[in-house]
């Protein structure tokens, strides 16, 4: 049932890969960042921690965000179109199962982003003739903002369900993101979902997660989750069942 | 005018003030978070705010452009309503009116948020205050380039019905743009949010060596202006011709 | 003769190397209600796409209420024409007034052009119900209501009972039926049901693979199906001969004939001695003609 599910998914997003889109953000991310460290050698340090700022520090603190944002709403958008709530109503797949094959679905698409990431990263870093490899650490902080990230994904999927627009949501991921930017330098980022996988990527330098937060962060990443999911779930249930 | 009045009609209950005013709240809020660090009554602190006005635009109000001209397009989509609008308006005639909506949303936007900068400037004493032709001035060149991009995303997002493709485009647009206001002025001119770099009259320069950053005025690039409208006339005019020859 | 609301000429549509509308010499006389039939994807609603201007041609031409279509006019044409093509537009956050508030401030009509129009679809009493909400019978009066706005001169239902229930087809049936007596519209309506056509319209055109394979009024249709006599007989063997019949189910097929030679024939059979059992006129059902038109019959 869950596999009938998540298959289903799979194949929407197989007629329409947006997930282009996921790697393509990374690329102009890279790039520019890449473009960018060499021209600012002088008043950069050397190294792959300043390369990895200036690529990930834009991209994990907006704009990954507002792209996940519109991944989500398209996720959502086939439930909206047409009022597919009775077909919905008889399907046999619970709809708990539906959210959580959005979830993974979402979670995907976002991996793969980070993924890119990584992979830019170091193949760039290869390109203005960086020494050896970037430490383990990046795959660190990779993971952990992959962790941070599904709580994000559920946020957004409830976003676009209770926001019928499409565009709407993607200015909400922005707002939520820059609102976490505010938060987290006032310490209150670990209980913000838009801010957990920027603390998490160390993007802006500071530090990843210290190990007595990652208790807390996976707590956070759990409620959330959970939370925005189940609320989904009773919401589509909610609509399937006022509806004709 | 009739047909304006028409795109704003379609919007009722969609809630595009909400989007207007939480743009502009933003904005400030974020522009405000580091104004609060300056002293009060400070004999640059107006200068510094607005330093920070490429930056926080180039990233909000990109997007807020994108979002509100896929928005207006969605709605058509939705209602699969454009073969019934395109047998009573020219096609151009439906393309400029979106245009114009948009306008208008995004010059209410700018608005508040100029006006709200100019009241925090006030309530922060900063002795170097711009009169209401600066602020207005100011206000126009945030227009300028927040309009191109909304004529470039709206050129996408009523050609496809799927708006991820023309938010996307936003989010792609805004992220070069950001990253263009940290390079030389040519790279800024390829990007429509560049345009918030290139015409503002307050730059930022960072000393390496006493690691302050200071702002300066310098004089307005007319031809950085010129270029913008005619960059934007030209998006527009290809767009339109592009979307009267879609077949339904 | 009557004057024609719409006339194509040659009217052609390629989608990469494909005619999907070869050649269309439509002809809708004013005051018709013509039934376009053709089965699903004949290229019904292309070319009433066409008609409206929503796609262009690849060849051929339109004419509506007498003036020749094209960019300059188009316009000012469709001012005169409600449509409701594939589905219908329907804004979901807006009310049903308001829905019908955008098509009349785009065509310049009073406000109680509106009123009217729901009442004649029977969405009256919505109020502010949110279109969102509707079933899907009601959107799809809704777009009927939208079509028939300010009483046009010719409307273009593409489809029309699609998704509504026995009573609403009913009653969409009875009220297209009656549009030109009541408003003096003249009416094109597609459909791919051949009983639907015959309930609604006067006048029939039958397309099929993009091309019009039959046009004419319905008493002409009629006129076109092939008649034939059946017979049982006590020997009907011997009585095949005879009547130089085709077997086929039990019964002799014979060629129509009129009254006198039926009565020679049962004559003759019973002077050899065959009993004659039953003799029944056949006719062929619309439903055959309809099959066999598009299957490549010609007339």
């Amino acid at each position: 049932m869950m596999m009938q599910a998540l298959c289903a998914e799979v194949d929407k997003l197989r007629r329409a890969p947006i997930w282009i889109a996921y790697v393509v953000l990374p690329f102009i991310a890279a790039a520019i960042g890449t473009f960018n460290y060499q021209q600012n050698l002088d008043l950069l340090m050397l190294g792959w921690e300043n390369l990895w700022t200036q690529h990930t520090l834009f991209e994990f603190y907006f704009f990954l965000p507002a792209l996940v944002g519109a991944g989500c709403s398209w996720l959502m958008g086939l439930e909206h179109a047409g009022s597919n709530w009775n077909q919905l109503l008889t399907s046999p797949v619970a709809l708990w199962r539906i959210v959580v094959a959005k979830l993974v679905v979402g979670t995907g698409m976002l991996g793969v982003a980070l993924a890119a990431t990584g992979a830019l990263f170091v193949v760039c870093g290869k390109m203005v003739g960086l020494v050896g490899f970037p430490s383990c650490d990046y795959v660190v902080y990779l993971l952990l903002s992959w962790v941070g990230g599904v709580a994000m994904v559920a946020v957004q999927l409830l976003v676009s369900l209770v926001v019928r627009s499409f565009a709407a949501p993607v200015g909400i991921a922005l707002a939520g993101s820059v609102a976490g930017l505010l938060l987290s330098s006032k310490g209150w980022g670990l209980w913000w979902p838009w801010a957990l996988m920027s603390l998490a990527s160390n993007a802006n330098g500071g530090g990843t997660l210290a190990p007595a937060e990652l208790v807390r962060f996976v707590g956070v990443v759990a409620l959330f989750s959970i939370a925005a999911s189940t609320i989904c779930a009773l919401m589509m249930s909610h609509a399937a069942a006022t509806s004709e | 005018m009739c047909a304006l009045m028409l795109e704003f009609a379609k919007l009722r209950r969609r809630n595009v003030w909400l989007i207007c005013f939480g743009t502009a709240a933003l904005c400030l809020i974020w522009m405000a978070s580091s104004a609060a660090r300056t002293a009060q009554g400070s004999s640059d602190g107006t200068t510094s705010l607005l330093s920070m006005a490429p930056i926080v635009n180039s990233i909000v109000l990109t997007l807020f452009a994108a979002v509100i001209s896929s928005q207006a397009c969605e709605t058509d989509h939705e209602a699969q309503a454009l073969k019934e609008l395109l047998c009573l308006q020219r096609p151009a005639t439906l393309f400029a009116a979106k245009l114009v909506c948009s306008l208008t949303l995004i010059t209410i936007t700018v608005a508040l948020e100029t006006g709200g900068l100019a009241i925090l400037a006030a309530y922060k004493g900063f002795t170097d205050q711009l009169s209401v032709v600066e602020f207005a001035a100011f206000a126009i060149c945030q227009i300028g380039p927040t309009f191109t991009v909304a004529a470039v995303v709206q050129a996408v997002a009523l050609r496809w019905e799927n708006q991820f493709v023309s938010l996307a485009l936003g989010l792609a647009l805004s992220l070069a743009g950001l990253f263009s206001l940290f390079f030389p002025p040519v790279i800024q001119r390829l990007v429509p949010s560049g345009y918030f770099g290139l015409l503002s009259c307050v730059r930022m320069s960072w000393d390496a060596a006493t690691h302050v950053t200071s702002s300066y005025t310098v004089p307005f690039t007319w031809g950085d202006a010129v270029l913008l409208v005619a960059i934007c006339a030209t998006v527009i005019a290809v767009s339109s011709v592009w979307f009267s020859r879609k077949e339904l | 003769m009557t004057e024609l609301t719409i006339a194509t000429h040659a009217l052609t549509k390629s989608y990469s190397g494909t005619r999907v509308v070869d050649s269309i010499e439509l002809r809708v006389p004013e005051g018709a209600v013509y039934g376009f039939l053709g089965p699903n994807g004949a290229g019904k609603s292309t070319t009433m796409k066409m008609i409206l201007g929503l796609v262009h041609p690849s060849s051929g031409e339109v004419d509506v209420l007498g003036e020749h279509m094209g960019r300059k006019n188009r316009l000012e044409v469709l001012a005169h024409v409600g449509s409701l093509i594939e589905n219908p537009s329907c804004y979901r956050h807006l009310t049903a007034r308001e829905n019908l508030d955008i098509i009349r401030r785009l065509k310049g009509l009073p406000v109680s052009s509106i009123d009217e129009a729901l009442e004649t679809v029977g969405l009256a009493d919505t109020g502010k119900k949110l279109a969102g909400q509707f079933s899907l019978g009601m959107k799809q009066r809704l777009g009927l209501a939208a079509a028939l706005l300010g009483n046009p001169k010719l409307v273009l239902l593409d489809e029309p009972t699609n998704g509504l229930d026995p009573e609403g087809i009913h009653e969409m049936r009875a009220l297209v039926r009656m549009l030109p007596q009541t408003h003096g519209t003249t009416v094109l309506v597609s459909s791919h049901l051949l009983s639907e056509v015959e309930q609604m319209a006067d006048h029939v055109g039958i397309i099929s693979r993009g091309q019009m394979v039959w046009q004419g009024s319905l008493k002409e249709l009629r006129a076109c199906a092939k008649r034939q006599l059946a017979f049982r007989t006590t020997d009907d063997q011997r009585a095949s001969m005879l009547l130089g019949a085709t077997k086929q189910d039990g019964w002799l097929l014979a060629p129509f004939a009129d009254d006198v030679t039926v009565a020679r024939l049962s004559l003759a059979l019973a002077r050899a001695g065959i009993g004659v059992v039953r003799i029944e006129e056949r006719s062929e059902s619309i439903e055959d003609l309809f099959l066999a038109f598009t299957e490549g019959r010609s007339l």
